[in-house]
């Protein structure tokens, strides 16, 4: 069920979107390193690990409540749905 | 090895010109057992969690 204009987030949307922000920030902290390490292949490894995570968990917000970004914008629904939630400033984020 | 990686010639320290600022470098790649500690401490590393106690570095 996808409903991107429900004023209050489920347990299980919250949950999500903070996994998606733990992925994001460990991605770009682990980027930050590989800049200065470019030949760590472990680090490389971990960073795709986990950058492959980050993707798929936008997925699926996407497919379940709504795009993050506009390269996530479903193509399932019937309309554009980019911007279809509450912005954080209109309590998309309480 | 590229230019702006280190090796031991480059990290001894004392033949480094006086009067500049240096930091050292990281050297390991180890992070947090617990991705959400290193979300919440701002950095996915252990070794750079560096806490502002008010009164000296925490090492």
């Amino acid at each position: 069920m996808r409903d991107c204009g429900c004023p209050e987030m489920s347990r299980e949307q919250c949950g999500l979107l903070r996994s998606i922000d733990i992925l994001s920030f460990y991605v770009v902290d682990m980027a930050l390193y590989l800049d200065t390490h470019p030949d760590d292949a472990d680090a490389q490894d971990h960073f795709a690990h986990f950058a492959k995570m980050l993707r798929d968990a936008k997925q699926e917000y996407a497919q379940k409540y709504c795009a993050l970004s506009q390269e996530n914008v479903s193509r399932y629904g019937a309309t554009w749905d980019w911007e279809c939630m509450p912005l954080p400033w209109e309590g998309g984020c309480d | 090895m590229k230019d702006y990686c280190p090796n031991e010639q480059k990290e001894m320290i004392d033949r480094f010109p006086i009067g500049m600022a240096y930091v050292p470098w990281q050297r390991t790649a180890v992070t947090y057992d617990n991705l959400e500690k290193g979300f919440e401490n701002g950095t996915i590393f252990p070794q750079l969690y560096k806490p502002f106690s008010g009164r000296r570095c925490v090492s």
